[in-house]
């Protein structure tokens, strides 16, 4: 799946409104005062929802229907400030309660399977698509989005009346569906599930959940979306990423990887795992590594005091390795890693690169073989302590 | 030719595909015609290229706010072979340009991609030279430095490759892992080939599909990521493992009852082909 950037409900929520898509009244409140003052402007009932970009919501007693507006104050002042899925709730979402005749399912999504975007429908709404996709494949509609024009086949209203959608309502869904594509499209996003779509007693199609994802490497063009990009991130991901890179933190693991590909990574993690090795993070380092990014990253990785040793791993492609090199080992010279490292440099100018890690005294492998290096690396770190005379040869 | 080659990338790369033999005819930066790189002539556009020269592929080194147009203007210009190497070129683009190649009978590689290089023929893209060396086996790879990885795996024990391709971590690359195993099944000079895939999306389990349908050649894969931690975004900045599908196992499983050989490593390669083409009576043969 492609990088992307969630949207919580609200902003999700506002893209749907701008583009002419029903939703439930509401306003974002950020006190239990506010909560309450929007519901009484909701007619004095209201849905009182945390907005934090995640699911299990519903579960998490993050979501309240709410009578009255004390009920909205009180509730507002459970909910904020509470921890879901790594994410402090500020901001609640509070609408109008609907009155529901009926759910659907409804998604823009890019599906591999396809190799393209699809529209999603179900008459089963309200409930998790996959598990209706599993149970009732007939009831769950997948219908090719086209790459330029973002529409949908003449024979959708018959489409979706042959997977379940009540007679008489396939026009409009039809029409709600075409609009979420072309939004879809106009915004970049990869994903624009509608779950439930509301049929509501007066017949309208309401919008009741909204879950978008915005293409990360679209967010030059939708520069509205960089902040929530870079929310849900610590301070050192934040700063691999300003650096080009991708840094994702493992859980009880001691040894740090640095290498220049997200697959490369993933098969060191599998490496590791025979060696009996376990990785504290990956670091990818993104494409085109200079001499600054280098020492960036490095720099992130060696103030790392928590690691056991670490494994830096780059191919030289369309990255430089003596450049790459003069990053380390600035790094190393600014502050040396507590811990054995081990640097593993194939490719573009590889000979310079070499010379410069063995001036600094940073043990490197020369083997394609990445195994070899982990092996290295294993050996170092579980066998018994070896010197500093050790960890100046160069293998 | 060269789209981007006046940018550092472009002329590096130009000046070592020239190196390995390849036949490199010109450039092409919109503004900076005239101008020489590595000894040869940029123009403003592709058709100059065309007309000029008889360019007939395309690497692409454009940044990638302007790339999905540098390749359109390649396509209506009569380009077959593009090796899109820019990464981060958003989805919704990346299917316009799938779309478009299909109209035209193209072949887009990538995007995200490190290109192609053809032993015999010559190179498009990053490929490092010392990773390969002439043979018969074909790679075909999501992962860049993974395929690098591999090939010079290969080459360190004596297996030769014919042509290795790197379709690209993005996920719905322009040529999915399907068309490429069926180029190499009709390819005289590939007897066997190696699969490198990761964890995130469909694309292993539809070439494992083609593969126990049509293709007679034996197939070797590894599959990076069964070491991942489900719900962890890895992979190409996001391949998350949902449920169980798109899991590394899922994939290894459905390659294997293809009859694919899955290694569980990359340096278990060179062996394992060596003994699978033994079963066959074949040789791995650096012809």
């Amino acid at each position: 799946m492609k990088a992307a950037v969630r949207l919580s409900e609200a902003a999700g929520k506002a893209i749907l409104d701008g583009h002419g898509l029903r939703i439930p009244g509401g306003q974002v409140a950020r006190s239990p005062e506010e909560a309450s003052a929007i519901t009484v402007s909701c007619g004095g009932t209201s849905v009182i929802k945390a907005m934090v970009p995640a699911g299990g919501r519903g579960k998490a007693g993050l979501v309240k229907l709410v009578n009255s507006p004390s009920e909205a104050f009180a509730a507002a002042r459970d909910i904020l400030g509470r921890s879901h899925a790594g994410c402090c709730v500020t901001e609640l979402l509070v609408e109008r309660q609907l009155a529901v005749a009926a759910e659907f399912y409804l998604s823009i999504v890019l599906d591999p399977w396809q190799e393209g975007l699809v529209m999603m429908f179900s008459p089963e709404g309200g409930v998790d698509i996959e598990t209706v996709a599993r149970s009732a494949p007939e009831r769950v509609l997948r219908v090719p989005v086209h790459p330029e024009r973002g529409l949908l086949p003449r024979s959708l209203p018959d489409l979706l009346e042959r997977s379940g959608a009540p007679h008489g309502l396939a026009t409009k869904l039809t029409q709600f569906a075409r609009k979420l594509a072309a939004l879809g499209a106009a915004e970049d996003l990869l994903l624009a599930e509608v779950n439930p779509l509301v049929l509501t007693v007066a017949g309208g199609l309401v919008a009741a959940d909204c879950k978008m994802e915005v293409d990360d490497a679209a967010v030059y063009r939708h520069p509205e979306h960089r902040a929530e990009a870079d929310a849900s991130l610590g301070p050192d991901e934040r700063q691999v990423r300003s650096l080009g890179g991708t840094l994702v933190s493992l859980e009880s693991g001691d040894i740090g990887i640095i290498c220049n590909g997200a697959g490369m990574g993933m098969a060191m993690l599998d490496m590791f795992r025979a060696a009996g090795l376990k990785a504290a993070n990956f670091l990818d380092t993104g494409g085109g590594l200079t001499q600054d990014r280098a020492h960036g990253v490095c720099s992130v990785m060696f103030r790392n005091r928590g690691l056991r040793g670490a494994l830096v791993n780059i191919w030289g492609g369309f990255t430089r390795l003596d450049e790459v090199a003069r990053g380390i080992a600035q790094a190393f010279r600014e502050e040396a890693p507590p811990y054995p490292l081990v640097v593993k440099l194939i490719g573009l100018n590889q000979g310079a690169a070499v010379a410069l890690m063995s001036e600094i005294g940073v043990q490197t492998v020369q083997e394609v073989e990445t195994e070899k290096a982990v092996a290295l690396l294993a050996s170092i770190v579980t066998g018994p302590k070896s010197g500093i005379e050790g960890l100046r040869a160069s293998v | 030719m060269v789209q981007g080659i006046t940018g550092a990338v472009g002329a590096r790369q130009t000046r070592l595909s020239l190196d390995y033999g390849t036949n490199v005819v010109a450039g092409v930066t919109p503004g900076k015609g005239g101008e020489v790189v590595e000894g040869l002539p940029v123009y403003d556009e592709v058709g100059e290229a065309v007309e000029n020269h008889g360019a007939n592929a395309s690497v692409v080194f454009v940044p990638a706010q302007y790339a999905p147009k540098a390749v359109h203007d390649a396509l209506d210009a009569g380009i077959t072979l593009i090796a899109l190497i820019t990464e981060h070129i958003p989805v919704r683009d990346a299917l316009g340009l799938k779309s478009h190649a299909a109209d035209c009978g193209a072949v887009i590689i990538g995007p995200n991609c490190p290109g192609l290089l053809s032993t015999r023929i010559g190179r498009m893209g990053i490929i490092p030279c010392q990773a390969v060396s002439p043979g018969r086996v074909g790679v075909v790879s999501r992962s860049g430095t993974l395929a690098f990885e591999v090939a010079a795996d290969l080459t360190a024990a004596g297996i030769g490759q014919s042509t290795i391709v790197g379709i690209g971590g993005d996920p719905v690359p322009c040529t999915p892992f399907v068309d490429v195993l069926a180029a190499f099944e009709e390819d005289s000079e590939t007897d066997a080939v190696v699969l490198v895939g990761e964890i995130g999306g469909a694309a292993e389990e539809k070439a494992a599909h083609y593969i126990e349908r049509t293709m007679s050649k034996p197939v070797l894969a590894y599959v990076a990521g069964l070491s991942a931690p489900p719900g962890k975004k890895m992979g190409h900045a996001g391949a998350i493992v949902r449920g169980s599908s798109g899991t590394a196992a899922s994939k290894i499983a459905a390659l294997r009852s293809a009859g694919v050989t899955v290694a569980e490593q990359p340096s278990d390669l060179p062996r394992l082909l060596l003994e699978r083409l033994a079963a066959t009576g074949r040789s791995a043969g650096a012809g």
